[in-house]
C-alpha cells in the first residue's frame, strides 16, 4: 500500500534542480510513474516526497541541432512513435519504442523515465546504446553529458546523482546507407517485459551484403543493457551470407550473461541472442 | 417455425450501462458509515496452529472488529460438496490461502496495518505437492479421511481384450497447467446488517442461493434472515461458483451491525481463489488399421488442492469425457481427485474436459499421423451419433452433434485451404501449420443431483412483465437470452421484459450459473411458467373484450380479437386481472432430465444432453525462437438453437482465446505450496494483440429437451481450440506438444536439434 507523502511540482528546471539540491537524499522525481507507482503500491519504496516532474514543459521537446537529435527526459514513448523527427532521424528507436508496454504505458512512460529506471529489460535503451546516444545531467552546479552505454551500472542503478536530473538525450541522425532493426522476444505481443531484445545498427559498405559500421545492443541478456562489440567486428567488411551470417551470430553467446527468471532461463536467453541477431541482420541484408 | 426475438442478434439489454461505465458492481458500492476489512491469512502451506494472538490488532487506531475461529457462530466450514474448509482456521493451516483472522476497521490502511500485526506461532508440516507423491504410503494426511478426495474407476468391455485386437497402440503421458480465471473484478464485495436482524450480502458469485445457505450455515441464521445479491458479477468462469468473501463479509457485518467491505488485491485473489485442476494424464490408446477405435484406458492424477470444493464433480468429468466423443468399445477409466498443500482446483469452465480433451485430442493427432489417415476422416469414422453407446455405456439419447459439427469444419474455408495457407510462411524459420480437435461438453449437473430450476413471471400495473430467475448475470449474456426467450413465449415487445438474475430477494432458485446451464435452465423456466400466466390474461381479456378466449391472440402490446379489431394493453388487463381477483404472478419449476441410475464408479455420471465443437487453428512457429503466433481459429459449436447469434459469437470469441492461453502461456506456477507467479505482470494471459483472427460457424441440431431447441455455449468453445493449436504445431514443425503451456522456451527445446538453427543446437552450458 502507498505511503503517505508530501507532492512537489515544480514549474521549471532551475526549480526542479533547487529542491534536489535541498532534499536530494530524500525526494523521489517521477515522470511518467509507470515503473515508480508500482514501486509505491508493493512498498517497495516508500519515498517522504515525491517530485512530479510533469510541469517541466521545457524536457518535453524533440529538436534537430546540427547533426543531432536531442530528445527531452519527459518525451513519451507515445511521442516518440509520433513525431516526424524521430521517424526520419531515429527510426531504431522508434521501432524499440513501439515495443514497449501498451498504448497506456507508452502515453505515460518517458525516456528519462526508462533510462533512469535502467532495467535490463528497458525497451527504448538497447535502441539508444546501438546509436550511441549520450545523455545530459543537471544539477544546480551544472551539466555533465555521459554516453548511455556509461551510465548504466547495474539493474536499477545509474550514474545520476540524487542531485541530478536526466535532462536530455542526444544521438547523431540517421544517415544515408544506414539502417537499424530492433527485435524483441517477449511472452506475448503486448504488455510484455523483454525475455530478450536486441537492437541492431549498421551502416551498409560499399560492396554488396557487406557492413561498413555495425553496433549492437543486447537487452534482458546483461546486468545493464550490452553492447556486443565482438560481434560487431566480426560482422564489419566483409562479405556476408546466410552461411556466415550463422556462423559469425554464434558469438553473441560470448557477449552475453543473463539470468534465469520466471520468464524464461538464462540458457534459452543465451540461445536467443545469437536467434534474435541473427534475425535482425538478416533483415538488414537480404529483407529490406 | 419463425421467431420475432429468438434467434435474433438482440443487443444486450445491459450493453449501455455497461459499455459507459454505469453499471455498479458489488465491489463498487459503498454505504455510509462503511468498514473495510482485510483477512489474515496462513504464512505456511500446512502447519498447525499453535497461537493466535491478536491483541495488537485489536488495539491498533480504527480498528472496530477482529474476528478468529470462536467467532463463527455455527459451522465453521463450507464447501458445496463437503463442507471441509474452514471459515476461519482453529488448529491447522493447508493452504497459503487458508484465513486465520478477519479485521474490519475505519479505514482500509487500518485494516491493513492491524492484519499485519496478528501473530501466529505455527508447527510447520510436510507439504504435499505432488498428487501422486500425496497418494505414497506414509505421506502426511491433510484430511483425516485421507488424501484421496474421491477415486473414480469405469470399466466398459474389456479393455485388454480391445488392446489385443488392435492393430496400433500408442501410449502417452500428458501434463496440464493450473490455469487461472482471471476475472476481471477480483472477488469482492459489501455486506450490511439489516434492521430486521439479517444480512445482505452484495458480492458478484454464480449462485446466490446456495452462497445463503452456506452464510445461513456458518452464521447459524434462518437462510430467509440472509439476501444475497450477485448481480452483476466481474467475470466468473466458475472461480466464483464456490464461496470466497461471502461468509467473511456476512461475518463481520454479523459482528460490527455496520456495513462492511472487503475486496481482495488481485494477488490475495490468486492465493485464496479456485484455479483449475492441474492434471497428469497417462493415456493408451488402441486402434485397429482402418482406424476404428477399439480401447482405450486412461488414468488421471489431479491436483485439487487443500479443499474439496468441486473437485470431485470436477474429475468425474474429466472421466466422463475422457474417450471424447468417440465410440470405444472396451475402456478402463480412472481417475485419483487429490488433496495437496497447493491453491484449491475446482470449477472453471470446461470443468475438467479442457485436460482429458487435450490429451485425448493430441492421442487422435498421432493415431492419423501415424496410419496415415486424414485427422478430420479418422475423428468422423469413430464420432458418436445420436442412439449410440458411448464408451461409458449409456446410450446418447439427445441430440449428438459431433458429425455436423466436423463436417462443418471440413467445408471451412481454412481447412479447404490448408495447403495453401500453411505455404504463405513469410520468413525462412517461419513454419506454419494446421491442427483440429473436436469435443463434446455436458450440459447441467449430471445425475444423482437433482437440477432444477424456476422462474418469477409477474405482469406489473404498468404492463411489463418481470423476471425473476436466479443464475446470476456473469458477463455471458444470459439476462437478454432471458428477455428474448420471455418476450417470444409471452408474445410481448422485448421492451415490455425486465429481468432480475441473481438477487435472493427478486428471483426463484434457479440454481448456479455453471456447467452450460443458465440458457437452458431458465429458458425452459420460462417455458414452464408462461402458459399459466398466459391463461389468466386471456381470461381477463376476454371479459374485457366481450370476446370467447379462442378468438383472442396475444400482440406486442397486449391481446386483440383474432377478426375484429377489438384489443386491450397489457396494463387495461392487469387491471382487470386485480378486479377479477386473478394472481399476476406465476413461479414456475423446472426438472432437468437426468440419468435414470449413475455410472458405476462415477458420481454424477453421466449428464444428458452434451454441447459439441470442432475447432480449426492455423499457427505460425518461429524455429528460432520456438514463438508460436495463433493466426486463425474456426470454431464450429453444435450447441442446439441458438438463441443470440451475438451472444454464440461472444462466448466462442472468448473461448477461443481463453483455450489458446491455457495452450501457449497460462500456469499459476507453484513450489512447495508456494505460489511463483502473483500477478498479471507473471501470469501471461494473451492480449488482444495475441488474439488469432476468429471465424465462428453455427452448426445448429435442434435439442429437442431444451428451449426453442438451444442447449448450453460457455462452457465448450473453449475446450478443443488447445489441441488444435497444439496439434498444429505437430504439423508445422513436428514437435509433439505433450505438456502444456508449451512456452516458446519449450518449443525451442523440443526443436533445438533442428538444422534451421543456426548454431545447430542449444549452446553449451558455461
Amino acid at each position: 500500500m502507498v505511503n503517505d507523502f508530501r507532492l512537489v511540482r515544480p514549474k521549471t528546471l532551475p526549480e526542479a534542480l533547487g529542491l534536489l539540491d535541498e532534499f536530494g537524499q530524500e525526494i523521489e522525481p517521477v515522470a511518467g510513474g509507470t515503473d515508480l507507482l508500482v514501486k509505491l503500491e508493493d512498498g517497495r519504496i516508500r519515498p517522504s516526497q515525491v517530485m512530479d516532474l510533469s510541469a517541466l514543459n521545457e524536457l518535453k521537446q524533440i529538436r534537430l541541432v546540427g547533426e543531432d537529435l536531442h530528445l527531452g527526459a519527459l518525451v513519451t514513448h507515445t511521442a516518440v512513435l509520433e513525431s516526424p523527427l524521430t521517424r526520419t532521424e531515429a527510426p531504431l528507436l522508434v521501432m524499440g519504442c513501439r515495443t514497449v508496454g501498451s498504448t497506456q504505458i507508452r502515453n505515460m512512460g518517458t525516456l528519462g523515465g526508462n533510462l533512469a529506471t535502467a532495467s535490463p529489460a528497458g525497451d527504448s535503451i538497447p535502441a539508444l546504446v546501438a546509436l550511441e546516444a549520450k545523455v545530459v545531467l543537471a544539477s544546480k552546479k551544472g551539466e555533465r553529458t555521459l554516453p548511455v552505454e556509461d551510465f548504466l551500472v547495474g539493474p536499477g542503478k545509474t550514474e545520476r546523482r540524487r542531485e541530478e536530473l536526466i535532462k536530455e538525450i542526444i544521438l547523431p541522425c540517421a544517415r544515408e546507407g544506414e539502417k537499424g532493426f530492433y527485435n524483441k522476444l517477449g511472452q506475448r505481443n503486448a504488455l510484455a517485459i523483454s525475455i530478450a531484445n536486441v537492437a541492431v545498427w549498421v551502416r551498409l559498405g560499399e560492396r554488396k551484403n557487406t557492413l561498413s559500421r555495425v553496433r549492437i545492443a543486447f537487452g534482458a541478456l546483461a546486468p545493464t543493457v550490452k553492447r556486443g562489440r565482438m560481434v560487431e567486428d566480426a560482422l564489419t567488411d566483409r562479405e556476408l551470407d546466410e552461411a556466415s551470417l550463422k556462423g559469425i551470430t554464434q558469438l553473441a553467446w560470448k557477449e552475453v550473461a543473463p539470468i534465469t527468471d520466471i520468464r524464461a532461463s538464462a540458457q534459452y536467453r543465451r540461445d536467443m541472442a545469437i536467434a534474435l541477431l541473427y534475425q535482425s541482420l538478416y533483415h538488414i541484408l537480404f529483407l529490406s | 417455425m419463425s421467431f420475432r426475438y429468438v434467434g435474433k442478434p438482440i443487443p444486450r439489454v445491459d450493453a449501455r450501462e455497461k459499455a459507459t461505465g454505469a453499471a455498479r458492481y458489488m465491489t463498487d458500492l459503498a454505504f455510509p458509515g462503511m468498514l473495510w476489512a482485510k483477512v489474515k491469512r496462513s504464512d505456511y502451506p500446512h502447519a498447525l496452529i499453535k497461537g493466535i494472538d491478536v491483541s495488537k490488532a485489536r488495539t491498533w487506531p480504527g480498528v472496530v472488529a477482529v474476528l478468529t475461529w470462536p467467532d463463527v457462530p455455527g459451522y465453521n466450514g463450507f464447501g458445496i460438496v463437503v463442507p471441509d474448509q474452514p471459515v476461519l482456521c482453529r488448529d491447522r493451516v493447508r493452504f497459503l490461502g487458508d484465513a486465520i483472522a478477519l479485521v474490519a476497521a475505519q479505514t482500509e490502511e487500518a485494516a491493513t496495518k492491524a492484519a499485519e500485526l496478528i501473530t501466529v506461532e505455527y508447527e510447520p508440516l510436510p507439504v504435499l505437492e505432488d498428487p501422486r507423491a500425496a497418494l505414497k504410503p506414509g505421506a502426511v494426511q491433510i484430511h483425516a479421511g485421507g488424501n484421496t478426495h474421491q477415486h473414480n474407476l469405469v470399466t466398459q468391455g474389456d479393455v485388454e481384450k480391445g488392446f489385443g485386437e488392435a492393430d496400433l497402440i500408442i501410449e502417452n503421458y500428458y501434463v496440464t497447467p493450473r490455469q487461472m480465471h482471471a476475472f476481471l473484478e477480483t472477488e469482492g464485495g459489501v455486506a450490511t446488517a439489516d434492521p430486521d436482524g439479517g444480512i445482505t450480502v452484495y458480492a458478484g458469485s454464480q449462485h446466490s442461493y446456495r452462497d445463503q445457505l452456506q452464510i445461513a450455515r456458518a452464521l447459524d441464521l434462518n437462510p430467509r434472515l440472509i439476501r444475497v445479491v450477485s448481480n452483476p458479477t466481474g467475470g466468473g468462469f466458475g472461480g466464483k461458483d464456490e464461496i470466497v468473501v461471502q461468509i467473511h463479509l456476512a461475518l463481520l457485518a454479523h459482528h460490527t451491525r455496520r456495513p462492511v467491505k472487503l475486496w481482495l488485491s488481485r494477488e490475495e485473489s490468486v492465493r485464496a481463489g479456485i484455479k483449475r485442476h492441474r492434471e497428469f494424464l497417462y493415456y493408451r490408446t488402441g486402434v485397429k488399421k482402418d482406424g476404428i477405435l477399439v480401447a482405450n484406458e486412461v488414468k488421471i492424477f489431479a491436483d485439487t488442492g487443500a479443499y474439496a470444493t468441486l473437485g470431485g464433480p470436477v474429475v468425474s468429468l474429466s472421466v466422463g469425457h475422457a474417450c471424447g466423443p468417440y465410440r470405444i468399445p472396451h475402456v478402463r477409466l480412472e481417475s485419483f481427485c487429490v488433496y495437496t498443500n497447493n491453491g484449491i482446483s475446482g470449477a472453471f469452465r470446461g470443468f475438467g474436459v479442457n485436460q482429458v480433451t487435450f490429451a485425448m485430442e493430441t492421442q487422435m493427432d498421432i493415431l492419423a499421423h501415424q496410419l496415415g489417415m486424414d485427422p478430420l476422416e479418422l475423428r468422423l469414422k469413430n464420432a458418436l451419433r445420436q442412439g449410440d453407446l458411448n464408451p461409458l455405456g449409456f446410450r446418447m439419447d439427445t441430440s449428438v452433434g459431433a458429425i455436423p459439427s466436423l463436417t462443418a469444419v471440413g467445408g471451412s474455408e481454412l481447412w479447404k485451404n490448408r495447403w495453401a495457407k500453411k505455404a504463405e510462411a513469410t520468413l525462412p524459420w517461419k513454419r506454419r501449420g494446421v491442427g483440429i480437435a473436436t469435443a463434446l461438453q455436458g450440459n447441467g449437473l449430471g445425475a444423482g443431483r437433482p437440477d432444477y430450476g424456476g422462474a418469477l413471471l409477474r405482469l406489473l400495473p404498468g404492463g411489463t412483465y418481470e423476471v425473476g430467475i436466479s443464475c446470476p448475470e456473469i458477463g455471458q449474456g444470459n439476462t437478454t437470452a432471458y428477455a428474448q426467450m420471455a418476450a417470444e413465449t409471452l408474445e410481448c415487445s422485448i421492451e415490455r421484459i425486465r429481468v432480475y438474475t441473481g438477487d435472493t430477494r427478486k428471483a426463484v432458485d434457479s440454481g448456479s450459473t455453471s456447467a452450460s446451464r443458465s440458457v437452458y435452465t431458465g429458458g425452459n423456466s420460462i417455458l414452464a411458467g408462461a402458459p399459466t400466466l398466459k391463461e389468466r390474461l386471456r381470461k381477463a381479456a376476454a371479459g374485457l373484450l366481450g370476446l370467447p378466449e379462442d378468438d383472442l391472440e396475444f400482440f406486442p402490446e397486449g391481446l386483440r380479437g383474432k377478426s375484429t379489431s377489438r384489443s386491450a394493453t397489457l396494463e387495461e388487463v392487469a387491471r382487470e386481472m386485480d378486479r377479477l381477483g386473478l394472481s399476476r404472478e406465476v413461479k414456475s419449476t423446472f426438472l432437468w432430465p437426468a440419468a435414470e441410475r449413475e455410472i458405476e464408479g462415477a458420481p454424477g455420471l453421466p449428464e444428458i444432453i452434451y454441447a459439441y465443437n470442432t475447432q480449426i487453428a492455423l499457427v505460425e512457429v518461429d524455429t528460432l525462437t520456438g514463438q508460436t503466433r495463433v493466426l486463425e481459429v474456426v470454431s464450429v459449436p453444435e450447441t442446439g438453437r441458438v438463441i443470440n447469434p451475438q451472444g454464440l459469437e461472444g462466448q466462442a470469441d472468448g473461448g477461443a482465446v481463453m483455450g489458446m492461453g491455457y495452450a501457449l502461456m497460462e500456469d499459476i506456477i507453484m513450489e512447495g505450496g508456494y505460489y511463483k507467479n502473483t500477478n498479471f505482470s507473471t501470469y501471461i494471459l494473451p492480449t488482444a494483440l495475441d488474439a488469432p483472427g476468429h471465424v465462428t460457424v453455427m452448426v445448429e441440431e435442434s435439442e429437442a429437451t431444451g428451449p426453442f431447441g438451444a442447449k448450453g455455449v460457455g462452457e465448450v468453445v473453449c475446450v478443443p481450440v488447445t489441441p488444435a493449436i497444439t496439434n498444429a504445431i505437430y504439423d508445422a514443425v513436428g514437435v509433439r506438444v505433450t505438456k502444456i503451456p508449451v512456452t516458446a522456451e519449450e518449443a525451442y527445446r523440443a526443436l533445438a536439434d533442428n538444422s534451421l538453427l543456426p548454431h545447430g543446437g542449444t549452446t553449451p552450458h558455461v
